[in-house]
Parts: structure tokens; sequence; C-alpha cells
């Protein structure tokens, strides 16, 4: 029996795997590839994580202990601590954001939630704060027939639609390989039906995601984070005033200029003041 | 014949092309040899309009390098204007020009500034420096400027605005200046110089520029402000540009502009200043040697705006207006009553309940509404009479400015939210308000009819369980009216509880290596796919290939059976499955049946496909041991067995191996 067992041993050895083995072989590699890698992400991601999980709650819930017992200006340091520390949340962004407000800053709380809501831009608790504090002619509503659009761009991060655009990606590959890989059948047919409308939405959300790119880091967005700022003709205090800004008015950075300003085009107003003018370069804080 | 013709015609073009093309070159050449033999030096030169000037006056400074196209990319140093005793008010403008003649490429970039003297004497401005591409260091000469005091003011312009006092525009040019005069001004409106405390005084600048003047541009050099008074802006020029009307004055055309336009309300009595208001506009200078006869002044020193392709060099001119004095007076003292409310205008009451009954402990909305002319943002609330009958829940106010003829007027709203705490009919008193009006010079007394207001009793018990309240001003009221009322907007409350960024980071994910990599995957699912079923297709297409590729998987697996059979007892079946695997083998290889396979057949065939000779004997020796053996009376022993399973074995490894090559 014993003997047997050796033949058998050897017979194998000297049987290379064949090219269907290959296949399976390669297949099953591939697929604990895959898994491994889908499952190194979040363990790659927490490994990045700026601070200890503990010791960031804790000066988060001081940070809130701070602005609930009106020690805005401390609440608001130990906000933007965090945030230099690395931890990126809409959440920091927003309380930094509230702060701001009591303290009557009300540009840079602009710029706070801003950033909230590029990273949350379904929170509409910032969303109704950044109403509160932008000036109150701040631009006109867009057009009727335009507003779904912007709807729907502004429903999801950058982040989000690229993940959502990635899923679609996925969606169309899977249904496309079932395609080759099916005979003549209500499989394949189904498999045909998933793939036009993977196509579909494909093209359906295809612009969104470079146009949510465009609004988060396509173009450089800032807030005046001075009382009443003159903007100039030039980027000299020598050339003639041009604008007059209010505190929390959204500005596009267009470029900047060597000497410390900036030259900007008003974002809020009406639409005789989106013309481009020149700012000092500390009356501006870019989002 | 024709054809030997043709091909010497293609041949005379060609070398006439050819001569052409030396003699262009040749001549290419020898204008560069000219143009490199007359090329004059750079030069820098620095210049000033006038050498003598007030302290009021602007100096156009310029620098010019001229020379060979080498001298381009230069940059040169101005001078240190401020320890010169200039301050720079405008520059450097840019002017640069081409000479591309043959034999003279030059080009010239001619640099000017403005500057104002800032101290009398005799000024000189040093010498402006530049360091050529080349290294060589160049300096302008100096400049030398005599600066007096500022000159008696110019004499008023002679025009239809007698008694008026309008300034005319000056430039720094006497010659210039003079013709300006009465072209180019800029005229203050006031329409009173006495006014009381809190009445309207409304002022407007216009500026006049006659028709035949030529301008590039306007710019302010300083804006009145309006120190002691409250300013309601009545006209800005729409986006910065000015609307210009034409306007005919003692026979000389103009076209004027509103500058500003400006209510004032004074909160402080005495004599009040609005300082001046300066404005730069910009008249074309005509270029020496470009000028067109068609000047609107007939002077060599305008010229025509669009005669210079690279844009008209301009000279500012100054308009300005003098500082004009207001005298502001107190309110009477005589006869002022004590219920004075300090507003002052002329203004009309009036008040009302939003509704006309009402429930105890409910809220009724009393609104008081001021309407009429004067500021009326600045209307303080009028007094309610006390009363137990009705308590004061809350009041807001709401205002609606109008401009209508250049005054301001409008409506100023105040509600008051009173709660009855007592059923029945309540009589509420008029309201008394005193006001000044400017226009009459005396006080009046504003009043109101009483108002009556029935209250229903509350509907359990006396004290309140829900309190209805109207709903915001402007909204439903009655019994439709909301139950709430926003005391005071404020910010949303901050959130204390968790994160929400769910390890979504706030980089891009493209920046991330895992998502980059991450997109190989479904690229590769429909390569993978697509591989398979082009295997798939080749197989079903191709039936000696397909043959071909299972050869040696069909064969192990029969050589696995007969593995199994390995055995003396078993000895017939086993050499009858090796007989199997092996024909099979072959016959897959070379595509055809099994059973029609003979002997002659199989050297035949596997010698033509370049199979050793030694394989091949191999090869027919085993199928006929297995012949032998499957027939013969006595049992094969085990090592036969194994040796011919090994042989088979390595045979079919070392024939897959050499028919596959």
């Amino acid at each position: 029996m014993k003997e047997k067992h050796c033949e058998k041993m050897k017979m194998d050895r000297n049987h290379s795997p064949t090219g269907r083995e290959k296949i399976r072989r390669g297949v099953w590699g591939s697929a604990v590839a895959v898994a491994a890698f889908l499952l190194l992400c979040p363990v790659l991601s927490l490994a990045a994580a700026p601070l200890d999980g503990s010791e960031m709650h804790r000066r988060f819930a001081d940070a809130n202990a701070k602005y609930q017992n009106k020690q805005f200006q401390e609440a608001l340091e130990e906000y933007l601590g965090l945030i230099a520390a690395g931890v990126r949340d809409p959440v920091l962004y927003y309380n930094a954001g509230n702060a701001s407000v009591q303290l009557g800053q009300t540009g840079r709380a602009v710029v706070m939630y801003e950033r909230a809501l590029r990273l949350a831009p379904r929170d509409h608790l910032a969303r109704k704060n950044l109403a509160y504090v932008r000036p109150a002619d701040a631009g006109s509503a867009p057009f009727v027939l335009w507003r779904p659009f912007l709807y729907v761009r502004d429903l999801f991060s950058l982040n989000e639609w690229l993940i959502i655009a990635e899923v679609v990606v996925v969606w169309i590959a899977v249904a496309w390989s079932l395609l080759l890989l099916l005979r003549e059948g209500p499989a394949r047919s189904a498999s045909r039906g998933f793939l036009v409308a993977g196509i579909v939405v494909a093209v359906a959300i295809g612009g969104f995601v470079p146009w949510r790119w465009y609004q988060e880091r396509g173009r450089h967005i800032g807030a005046v984070v001075q009382k009443e700022v003159v903007s100039r003709h030039g980027p000299s205090m020598t050339l003639g005033e041009h604008m007059r800004l209010a505190e929390g008015t959204r500005v596009q950075i267009l470029s900047r200029e060597g000497n410390g300003w900036l030259c900007v085009r008003p974002l809020d107003g009406s639409g005789a003041a989106h013309e481009r003018t020149y700012l000092k370069a500390d009356a501006v804080e870019e989002v | 014949m024709d054809l030997k013709i043709g091909h010497r015609h293609d041949q005379m073009i060609r070398r006439t092309f050819r001569i052409g093309a030396l003699v262009f070159a040749g001549a290419m050449v020898l204008v560069a040899l000219a143009a490199g033999a007359a090329q004059p030096g750079v030069q820098l030169n620095a210049s000033v309009p006038q050498s003598q000037i007030t302290l009021a006056d602007t100096l156009e400074y310029r620098i010019e390098l001229t020379g060979v196209m080498g001298g381009q990319g230069a940059q040169p140093q101005p001078p240190d204007f401020q320890s010169a005793g200039f301050q720079v008010v405008g520059g450097p403008s840019v002017e640069q020009r081409f000479n591309l003649s043959p034999g003279i490429q030059s080009s010239s970039v001619a640099y000017r500034w403005a500057l104002r003297p800032l101290r009398e004497g005799t000024l000189e401005i040093p010498p402006a420096r530049v360091t050529l591409p080349n290294g060589q260091a160049l300096a302008s000469n100096s400049i030398r400027v005599t600066v007096s005091k500022v000159a008696a003011p110019p004499p008023a312009v002679s025009s239809s605005f007698q008694g008026e006092e309008i300034l005319p525009a000056r430039t720094g040019n006497d010659a210039v200046d003079r013709q300006l005069s009465g072209r180019l001004f800029l005229r203050p409106i006031i329409d009173k110089t006495e006014a009381f405390v809190g009445e309207q005084v409304t002022l407007r600048f216009e500026l006049y520029q006659a028709e035949t003047l030529p301008v590039v541009g306007y710019g302010f050099e300083s804006r009145p402000t309006y120190p002691g008074f409250l300013v309601e802006a009545l006209y800005q020029p729409p986006r910065g540009q000015l609307e210009f009307q034409r306007q005919t004055v003692n026979g000389v055309a103009y076209r004027v502009a509103t500058i500003e336009a400006v209510a004032l309300f004074a909160n402080r009595t005495g004599t009040v200043t609005i300082p001046a208001m300066v404005m730069t506009v910009d008249l074309p200078v005509q270029q020496q040697g470009r000028r067109r006869p068609r000047s609107p002044f007939d002077d060599s020193f305008f010229d025509d705006l669009f005669s210079d392709p690279f844009g008209p060099p301009t000279i500012p001119a100054r308009v300005m207006t003098r500082a004009i004095e207001v005298k502001i007076l107190p309110l009477p003292a005589e006869n002022r009553p004590t219920s004075f409310s300090n507003t002052v205008g002329e203004f009309q009451i009036t008040a009302a309940f939003d509704r006309p009954q009402v429930r105890q402990y409910d809220v009724v909305d009393l609104k008081v509404q001021f309407s009429g002319k004067g500021k009326v943002d600045a209307i303080s609330p009028p007094p309610l009479p006390r009363m137990n009958e009705l308590q004061l829940y809350k009041e807001q106010s709401s205002n609606e400015m109008s401009h209508a003829g250049g005054l301001v007027g409008g409506t100023k709203t105040f509600e008051f939210f009173l709660r009855p705490t007592v059923a029945g009919d309540i009589k509420f008193p008029g309201l008394s308000y005193t006001i000044f009006n400017p226009r009459e010079k005396r006080y009046v007394e504003l009043k109101t009819e009483p108002l009556a207001l029935n209250v229903l009793p509350a509907p359990k018990s006396d004290q309140p369980v829900v309190i209805s309240f109207p709903t915001t001003p402007g909204g439903p009221s009655g019994p439709a009216a909301s139950p709430v009322v926003e005391l005071n907007r404020n910010i949303e409350y901050i959130r204390t509880t968790g994160f929400l960024s769910h390890g979504l980071t706030a980089a891009p994910l493209y920046d991330s290596l895992a998502f980059l990599l991450f997109q190989a995957v479904p690229i590769a699912l429909v390569a993978v796919s697509y591989g398979v079923r082009r295997r798939r297709e080749k197989l079903e297409g191709d039936v000696a290939w397909a043959r071909r590729r299972s050869a040696r998987s069909v064969a192990s697996k029969r050589l696995r059976g007969a593995a199994k059979l390995l055995t003396p007892e078993h000895g017939d079946r086993f050499f009858e499955e090796l007989d199997r695997a092996l024909r099979q083998f072959v016959a897959d290889q070379l595509n055809e049946s099994a059973a029609g396979l003979t002997a002659d057949r199989i050297a035949q065939t596997l010698s033509g496909r370049g199979i050793e000779t030694a394989d091949v004997d191999e090869l027919l020796a085993l199928l006929e041991l297995c012949e032998s053996v499957r027939y013969a009376v006595s049992r094969p022993d085990a090592a036969e067995m194994r040796g011919a399973f090994e042989r088979a074995s390595e045979l079919i490894d070392r024939l897959a191996k050499n028919l596959r090559t």
C-alpha cells in the first residue's frame, strides 16, 4: 500500500500542471491578492490616522466643553489644533466655524463652514450656519432649470463621487466579463442589460465627477476675513479703489502676485461685482 | 519627343528655383551684415516735459531705452524718486516700438512715471541705470526740476455757473491747462449749505467734459468722506461705469456724468466741512511724428485716440472741487415738547391691531407705522401707554427706504406683540409721537386714533397652556397663525458627539496609491474574461488544436487509472489501460482515430513530425508489450508492470515535449 502511494506521488511529480490547472491557480491567486488588498486598505488608512483615537476624542470633548463655557477663543484654538494635528473632519470645521461666529469672525467662519461642506456636503447644519454668516446680498439664485444639476453635484463630496464612479466602473467590468463568458441564453441577456444599464449610469454621472473636482480642487476659493476690505484696480495701494467687500464675501483666487497681493474675482454679490480685482493676501483666507 | 521637351522644361524650372533661393539667401545675408554694420549703440535717455513746476503739479518722468534689438530684455532701474524729493503717483507704464526697416533693426522701450514733488526748490532726479544682456551697464542723464510754491488758484471757470466755485482741470502744462479751461471740470451741487441736525442735505458731483474732448480713462485720487453725517447713497455709477448725458451750456456741448449723489443727515451741530473730490482724467497725448490733422484741439499735444496701435500715451488731468462747508443748526430749544422723540422729518403715523378679537393669553400684534420723508431707519420706537391689561411680550421693527425724487423716505413699522391678561373689551389709547419738521421749522405732534380690542376668556383655566402667537410680520394671522414665533435667529449649535468622516480622508482619493492600484481590477477582470473567451472559441473552432491541447491531460488521466490497477491480479486490465493511454495520446496529437492507428501509421506519422526513432521504437515496443501481455496465459509480475508504467509515463512526457516544439 505504501509502495502504491509512493508511485502515485512520483507520478504526480512527473506530471507538470496542465493549462487548465494553471488558469485555476491563477484565478485563485488573483482572488486572494485582491482580497488581501481590500483587507489591507482599511488597515493602511488606520495606520495613517494622525492621532490616537482616545486622545483625539478627549481633545474634542475639551474643546466642546470650552465652547459650552463660552470660552470661544480657547475652543477655537483647540479645534484648530486638532485640525493642525491632521484630523480632517467636517465636525471639527463646523465647530470651529461656530466658535468663529461667536467671536465675530464671520469671514473665518465662512471658510470653516465651506471646508466642512467640502467634506460633508449634505451637512444641513453647516449649510444653514453658512447661510446665516454670509453677507446678506450673497448672490442671486441660479436659473431654475440649472438647480437640479447643482443639487446633484453638491449632494456628494469629491471622494464620494470618485467612489460612485469606481462602483460604476466595476459594475460595467463585471457585466462586460459576464457577457464575454456566458453562452447565449437568459443569463447572457441579463448581463447585456446589466452592461447597458451600467453604461447609461456612467454617462449620467460622468460629468459630475470633473464638475465636482473643479468645484473643490480645480479653482482656489477663499473668503474675505477682514472687515470692509477695499480692493484695488491693481496690486498696489497707490492704485485706485475698486470695490468694497464685506467680511465673509467669497472670492475666487485667480493668481498670487509676487508682492503679497492676490488677483481675485468676487463670487458673491450682484453680477456687476464679478470682475477681477486685487486684494492684499492677508485679507483673504483660502478654503 | 514631347516627353523630352517636358523633361527639359521641368529641369529649367527646378534650376530657376535653385538660383532664386540662392539669390534670396545671399540677399538676406547681405541685409543682416548691413544691419550689423549699421547698428547704433544702445542709449538710455531720461526726460521730463517741463523743468519748472509747482508743488501742486504732476511731473511726467520718462526714460527711453533705444538702440538695436539687442537692447531688448533689459530692465532699467529707475532712480530713487523718494530721496530726490518726489512721490510716485502713477506708473510705470511701458511703451515699446520696433523699427524693422532693412538695415535699421532697432527698438525703443519707454517707461513713464507720474511724480508729484514733495518739497520746493531745485530738485535733481539722479540717472536711471540699466544692465544690458551682454553685461554692459548704462546710465541716463540726470534731470533738474525747479519746484515752486503752489501758484495762486487759477481763475474759476467763466461759464453759466456763476456764483459757483468751479476749479479748472490741471495737468502741469500751462498750455494744456489753458486749452482745458471750461472744457473739463467737476461740479459739486448741494441743495443747501445750512440745515438742521437730522435734515437731509443732498450733494451731487457732476463731471463736465466738452464733447470734442477725447478722454481715455477716469480714476479717483480722493473721494470725499462725510464726517459728521449719516450717509445714504442716492446714486452710484452702475458697475463703476460713468453714464454720460448730453447737455448744452451757453452754446457749449458737454457730456455730463453724475459721479456720486448722496443724502447727508448731520448728527452734530456747527460748521461741517466736506473734503474735496479729486479725479484724474486721462487725456491722450500725441506722439511726435504721428500727429494727425484731426486733433480736437488742432494742437500738437493731443491726437486721435486710436492713432497708436500699442495704445495711446496719456497725460492725467486733475479735476477737483473745493471743500464744501455746511452749517448745521441745532433744533430750536423754544417750544420743544418734553415728549420730543429726536426724530426729524415729515412723517405720518398709523396704528392698528392685526385682529379685533383675541383669546385671553394669546398674543396680538399692534402695528405702528411711520411713513413720509426723512431718515426713516433712525425713527425711535413710540412709547406705549402702561396698561395692566396688556403685557408687552416682544417688539420688532422693519423699514423700507425709498429715494424717490432724490429725497430719502419710506416707511418704518414697529410691531408690538401684546398679551392680554384679562378678558373683555380693552380700550387702547391713541399714541402720541413728537417730531421736528425741518421744512416748517417747528415741532409737530403725531397722534393715532384709540383702538378697541375684544378679549375672549381663556378656554379652561386662568393660566395659559398653549400660547398662540401671530406669525412673523407679513405672514398670515388669525386662526391659521403659527403657534411658534422665532425670537432671535442664531447659528445652529455645535456638534458634540462623534466624527462624520467615517474613514474618508480629506485628501482626494486619486492621491492614494491604493485607489490608483484598484483601477487595475476592472481592467484585469475584463482582460481575463476576454482571454478565456478567446481560448474557448479556439477550442471549439479548431478540433485538432483542442485535441492536441487536451492530449496530455487525457493521457495523465488514463495513466492515473492505470496506476490504480498496478497489481499483478489486475495485470490484463492495467496493460489495457496503458495501451489506451498511449494510443489515445498519439491519436489526439495527430488528430486521428485511435482505433485506426496501426504500428506502421504511428511510425510513419511520428517520424514525419520529427520524433526520434528511439522514442518511436519505444512506443511501438510498449504497445506490443501491452498487446502481448493482454493475450498471454501467465500473469505479469509487479516489477514488469511498474517498469512498463514508468516507461510509458516518461515516453508520454518526452513525446508531449517534442511534439509541442
